[in-house]
């Protein structure tokens, strides 16, 4: 998964959309303002663009103060609450007063690689969300891979926050560098078995809009949900890709590469102003993105309960309606992320490698296997 | 729940299950604790606002009950750092009108030895504990927060004046009038009685 290998995948679906060999439903497929030669192509490109830095940065904005009122709760504190109701608007103002602070580049560090590092590790998870179906028409390229590029996309991340450890210059940062590296070759596995798992038992559908499109119906629109309909095998599959997406977003109990009680704070330790707000943006933006993903491959997409799937995928209501029941599983999913973080200490270096090696890649193996014969 | 130490060996097909079995079981008793956690009321006190309620032997600031005070310096002597320092007049009528009674909160260790000596119970340990100031010379506090005397002080202390000016004119005049009376039976006796007046 090589950023080539992204970028060439990337631009074949994106060709196998306008082919017309594959039933795209962009959200703007009508206005067909991608097929458009010069200006309208370039004021639809904006506008899609916009629309993903606008949800990538509103989101962790959310996120964060869902983390701390959360984690105060939890430790029965009561979190931010002095700026803006409930303090919403706390995270907001450490947003301005990040972006005001000095950006600081270290003497020694190797400056090119050090400044372009956190927007290396942004562009995966924005790359990612451009491929994200909210609902059925709610998604900006829908690529007949999207699974896949979401995968490669989000293995960039890890490029940047190698990068930035070794730019830095700084024992911390290339210890937290090496951990992730280290982290990220044992969590992959896992994570691309479970995937694995759910294109097969989607009929071998690479799309999340295919795939959240073959979770309707059922018993009271519930039944067709992957973790319902192969309970035996992709549950477990579930919680696996789950434990690997935490993992993967460097949260707690993986929190390794920034170990704050034992690299100072990994990786970002030398970053300073906007740019360490970048890394703690990435953070929560590609915390959604994997809970999306989750919710789009085991947890039925945009369908909800008792309401029939034809209803979700037409009209303004249904329209509306799927992209809220896609936000609240994903935020449910998040939560429990935060949940997690506030529960299980930080393991070791060592128990990772257990973990993801000899625990989880045999049970994903054993529920690749069971799946394939539940579904044939 | 039963902790046993982490066995060593090898790792075989029944260590590997169990161990499956409790990571899931512990994560889910760790997780249904913390969100019992989540859902009690949390018990934050909002400083500036709320205060945490003290012991009520809780020795804090100092508080000085001023006009019970009879400025008998004795809790300046029982302070074993001198961090009290008392300066007043005691004025006719038994006022006293106060310049200072100042605390030294750089040296004070609010041990309580002050309020156990003071003869009329008018110095205690009060509540207070913030002692946040900007600069160390505003941890000198005037206990009696004295800005100068009040009316009712003056009038007493003038009627006392006046009063004392009136025996002592009185007591001249009563005086004079024995010198007076002593000057015709004996001259030489009238001199000394002056310079004691004067006094």
């Amino acid at each position: 998964m090589s950023v080539t290998s992204v970028c060439l995948e990337l631009g074949a679906s994106l060709g196998h959309v306008q082919d017309g060999s594959y039933d795209s439903r962009g959200l703007f497929k009508d206005w067909d303002w991608f097929g458009r030669e010069g200006l309208w192509g370039f004021v639809g490109m904006a506008l899609s663009l916009a629309i993903i830095v606008g949800v990538c940065s509103v989101v962790p904005i959310l996120f964060v103060w869902v983390e701390r009122r959360g984690s105060g709760r939890i430790h029965q504190r009561k979190g931010p609450n002095r700026v803006g109701p409930f303090g919403l608007l706390q995270t907001l103002a450490d947003g301005i007063k990040l972006m005001f602070k000095e950006d600081i580049i270290p003497a020694n560090a190797s400056r090119f690689l050090f400044m372009i590092a956190p927007g290396l590790v942004l562009a995966g998870v924005f790359a990612a969300f451009a491929l994200l179906p909210l609902s059925s028409t709610g998604v900006i390229v829908d690529a007949p891979l999207g699974i896949y590029i979401i995968a490669a996309v989000l293995s960039l991340e890890v490029i940047g926050v190698i990068m930035a450890g070794w730019a830095s210059n700084n024992k911390w940062a290339i210890l937290g560098a090496m951990r992730e590296a280290a982290q990220m070759i044992s969590y992959e596995v896992p994570m691309g078995l479970c995937i694995l798992l759910a294109i097969i038992c989607h009929d071998g559908e690479l799309s999340l809009r295919a795939m959240s499109e073959n979770q309707a119906g059922g018993f009271l629109n519930v039944g067709n949900w992957l973790i319902f309909s192969n309970p035996l095998f992709a549950f477990p599959a579930f919680v696996i890709f789950f434990i690997a997406c935490l993992a993967n977003t460097k949260r707690a109990p993986f929190d390794l590469p920034e170990a704050e009680s034992e690299l100072v704070s990994g990786f970002h330790t030398e970053y300073s102003g906007i740019r360490f707000s970048f890394f703690f943006l990435e953070e929560y933006a590609s915390m959604f993105l994997v809970s999306a993903v989750t919710v789009m491959m085991f947890l039925g997409g945009w369908n909800i309960p008792f309401v029939p799937g034809e209803m979700l995928t037409g009209g303004f209501v249904g329209e509306v309606l799927a992209i809220g029941s896609t936000l609240v599983k994903t935020f449910f999913l998040v939560w429990v992320m935060i949940w997690v973080r506030w529960t299980l200490p930080r393991i070791r270096v060592d128990q990772v490698m257990t973990l993801c090696y000899k625990y989880l890649t045999p049970l994903a193996f054993l529920c690749l296997l069971g799946s394939c014969f539940w579904e044939a | 729940m039963n902790f046993t130490s982490t066995p060593t060996g090898p790792l075989g097909l029944s260590r590997w299950l169990r161990n499956i079995v409790d990571t899931v079981r512990t994560t889910v008793i760790g997780m249904s604790i913390t969100i019992k956690y989540f859902f009690t009321k949390p018990v934050t006190y909002e400083y500036p606002e709320q205060r945490m309620p003290v012991a009520p032997r809780y020795r804090g600031l100092h508080y000085l009950e001023q006009d019970i005070c009879i400025a008998c310096r004795v809790c300046e002597k029982a302070c074993p750092i001198d961090c009290i320092e008392i300066r007043f007049e005691r004025h006719p009528g038994n006022v006293n009108e106060w310049f200072e009674f100042s605390l030294d909160y750089n040296k004070c260790m609010h041990c309580e030895l002050c309020c156990y000596p003071c003869p009329v119970d008018c110095i205690h340990m009060g509540r207070e504990y913030s002692l946040v100031k900007y600069d160390r010379s505003e941890l000198i506090v005037d206990l009696m927060a004295w800005d100068g005397m009040r009316d009712k002080d003056h009038v007493t202390i003038q009627a006392a004046i006046d009063k004392k000016k009136k025996k002592a004119e009185e007591a001249a005049a009563k005086k004079a009038a024995q010198a007076a009376k002593a000057a015709a039976d004996e001259p030489s006796a009238e001199d000394e009685n002056e310079g004691e007046d004067e006094e």
